[in-house]
């Protein structure tokens, strides 16, 4: 006889798991009574936030299932940010959260809050379990729509009588789903390659979707042999290598001028995993306003959400990217050079390639050029996360990480403890600005307790940044609220954790090369066995630019106020 | 107007998660009707939308995991409206002798219907 603790426990093994992130409370007790020796590792992160963003992390990273652990009510309800942010960024998550016992459930109890309601709509699939009996049959089921398809969260709400209670339990069981995997339509390659033959200016759209089909290498392939200008989503940063002739860099509200404008002029637009996005499209009704769209994507749900796409190909990219290959090699494509040489012309790139008029840019370019190969790069969200972006030229498909389709401030440095956890060897550098890294610090507490050598960047314009930014251009200066110019001193609350911190002013990177002494400490910083803080000191009134203002199509882009 | 039906295995929140594609747009839901249908359930729904919602709805609808089909037109199947005039509740007094009430000072039960 086990406890449905222990039954919890055994089946999240039976499922791979090794690793969890959460945090104990009251109708969760009895799991984590049953930890020890169950062969799963728990990391205590000081808020469910934490944990939950832990878990991202370590799944974002690893591409397996991340898990989150709480208890009711409170416990719960500060897991749901992370929760929205691994369905928006299609992050396989299992959580798992503790209930009032059954016979309380509804009665308002001690603790309790409508979990399995108030998660619905930001799940993939959730379940309430009232009996112990139901444990092995939804984890099960739970972790198999977690990682299928289109990744996303789960939630599981355990009733902590359930946790308690004992019966015979003969293993994890399988779950067998009753819905077949999505298969490819099968006649759109012809179709295809008549719209690619057509095309004049055909151009090529990257999004997390082929990270995540692990096809990566499918579409390096691909591209290599179109040779069509490409760029990327956000999340599809690392998929294209940047040396690529052919590759623009990112595409969207802070695109590059040269992925823009290709955007805009396009007369085929062949889109691979991405959901095209407000950020993304600009304004709707101009988004790429002369091509037909070909859009390549798992899940149908993603279709036609900003605009019509003319061929769906509705499919694992694993496998619809190497049968669009194999199609495309049996024709003889058009000749595109001329439309490269303008897409890809040097009249188009960037103007400033070495940021040297923006010394945050620099900074950047300077810590950046330092990472061993293979590191990760985990930004918060606000201007930094903008600024890394623009700057990531690594070619690791997780390489860079971001909360991207929700912008949750306070991501970063809790998302780091995953990463550095799943690659113990990697440098991980957290990017993040004085707004998010207060949202989430005290998870330095869990860095410090493990000593991570996470290398933590703050970059410090003492204002909510990304909003400032826009109160500046189209809130007529109008700074409500943004001023943060009374932060503490991030470098003392480091000490206070005991984690060593240091500081750079933006005027030592203002000359190029930097000198000897920044250099030194730059190096050192990310050289450092330990966890390390830098808080780098930037102009308030720093901008991202190029920036397509809200409502504008990307030919309409904004270089300065 | 276009009536809607999406056959789903009646399982912990499916029929919420349909409900609520609809909802978090902002659409209206003049009918809502959800019925056993053999071996399933379906739910019918009639909506006011624009093309793009229902290719929308559609493939939200078919993303939900428990949902097996989903169908647009066909007929409303209207069953008679229920009388609302009934309380909500028994009335405080509901079964109470005429004799009690009247010792307690309350108005006795007059009939089911009251």
């Amino acid at each position: 006889m086990l406890k449905g603790a222990e039954i919890v426990l055994r089946c999240l093994r039976g499922e791979g798991v090794d690793l969890a992130f959460g945090y104990p409370g009251g109708a969760i007790m009895p799991l984590y009574d049953a930890l020890q020796d169950s062969g799963i590792r728990h990391v205590l992160t000081r808020h469910e936030q934490g944990a939950v963003f832990a878990a991202e992390g370590y799944a974002r990273s690893t591409g397996k299932v991340g898990v989150a652990i709480a208890t009711s009510g409170p416990g719960a309800t500060n897991l749901v940010t992370g929760i929205a942010d691994a369905k928006m960024d299609s992050v396989p998550l299992v959580c798992i959260t503790g209930q009032v016992r059954s016979a309380l459930i509804g009665t308002d109890a001690f603790q309790e809050t409508d979990v399995f309601g108030l998660t619905l709509s930001l799940t993939k699939w959730s379940r309430l379990v009232r009996s112990i009996e139901e444990i092995p049959a939804v984890i099960s089921e739970g972790f198999h729509w977690a990682r299928s398809g289109r990744p996303g969260p789960v939630v599981i709400d355990i009733a902590t009588d359930a946790l308690k209670g004992k019966m015979e339990f003969a293993g994890p069981v399988k779950f067998h789903p009753n819905r077949a995997e999505v298969q490819s339509n099968e006649e759109w390659a012809e179709t295809l390659i008549a719209l690619l033959e057509s095309a004049k200016r055909p151009v090529v759209l990257v999004g997390a979707g082929v990270k995540l089909a692990g096809a990566t290498d499918d579409l390096r392939q691909l591209l290599e042999y179109l040779r069509i200008p490409a760029f990327a989503t956000l999340h599809g940063l690392g998929a294209v290598p940047p040396e690529a002739p052919y590759y623009l860099g990112m595409v969207g509200m802070h695109g590059t001028r040269a992925a823009n404008l290709a955007l805009h002029e396009t007369d085929l637009l062949l889109v691979f995993g991405a959901r095209l996005d407000d950020r993304v499209s600009g304004e709707p009704t101009r988004f790429a306003p002369h091509a037909r769209i070909v859009h390549f994507e798992i899940d149908p749900a993603q279709l036609d959400r900003v605009r019509t796409c003319d061929l769906p190909v509705v499919g694992n990219l694993a496998e619809t990217i190497p049968a669009f290959h194999q199609a495309a090699s049996r024709v003889l494509l058009p000749n595109w050079s001329r439309w490269n040489s303008i897409a890809c012309s040097s009249d188009r790139a960037e103007p400033d390639p070495r940021g040297l008029s923006q010394p945050t840019v620099r900074f950047l370019d300077e810590l950046f050029g330092r990472l061993p190969e293979n590191s990760v790069i985990v930004a918060d969200v606000g201007q930094h996360q903008m600024w890394a972006a623009q700057r990531y030229r690594g070619s690791t498909p997780s390489g860079f990480m971001t909360s991207g389709g929700l912008g949750a401030m306070g991501f970063a440095l809790p998302a780091a403890v995953g990463v550095q956890l799943a690659h113990p060897q990697t440098t991980v550098l957290c990017v993040s600005g004085d707004g998010g890294f207060q949202i989430n610090i005290q998870e330095l507490a869990t860095v410090r307790r493990l000593r991570l050598p996470i290398k933590m960047v703050v970059i410090d314009n003492k204002y909510l940044g990304m909003v400032r930014q826009w109160q500046q251009l189209f809130y007529q200066k109008n700074y409500a609220e943004t001023d943060l110019s009374d932060n503490p001193d991030f470098v003392e609350i480091a000490r206070a954790y005991r984690i060593y911190g240091d500081r750079l002013d933006e005027d030592a990177v203002r000359e190029f090369p930097v000198s000897n002494a920044t250099s030194g400490l730059l190096d050192r910083f990310l050289r450092s066995p330990e966890p390390e803080l830098l808080v780098f000191d930037c102009h308030p009134a720093a901008n991202v630019y190029p920036m397509v203002p809200a409502g504008a199509s990307l030919s309409e882009m904004v270089f300065e106020e | 107007m276009q009536v809607l039906g999406i056959r789903y295995r009646n399982t912990q929140g499916t029929l919420m998660r349909i409900l609520n594609a609809v909802s978090r747009r902002g659409i209206e839901m003049p009918f809502v009707q959800a019925t056993p249908s053999s071996h399933s359930h379906t739910v019918t729904l009639l909506l006011d939308l624009t093309p793009k919602q229902i290719g929308q709805l559609r493939r939200d609808w078919n993303a939900i995991v428990d949902v097996t089909e989903v169908r647009a037109g066909g007929r409303l199947n209207m069953r008679p409206k229920p009388s609302w005039t009934a309380p909500a509740y028994p009335a405080v007094n509901a079964g109470i002798p005429a004799a009690q009430a009247v010792n307690a000072g309350i108005p006795a039960a007059q009939s089911a219907s009251a």
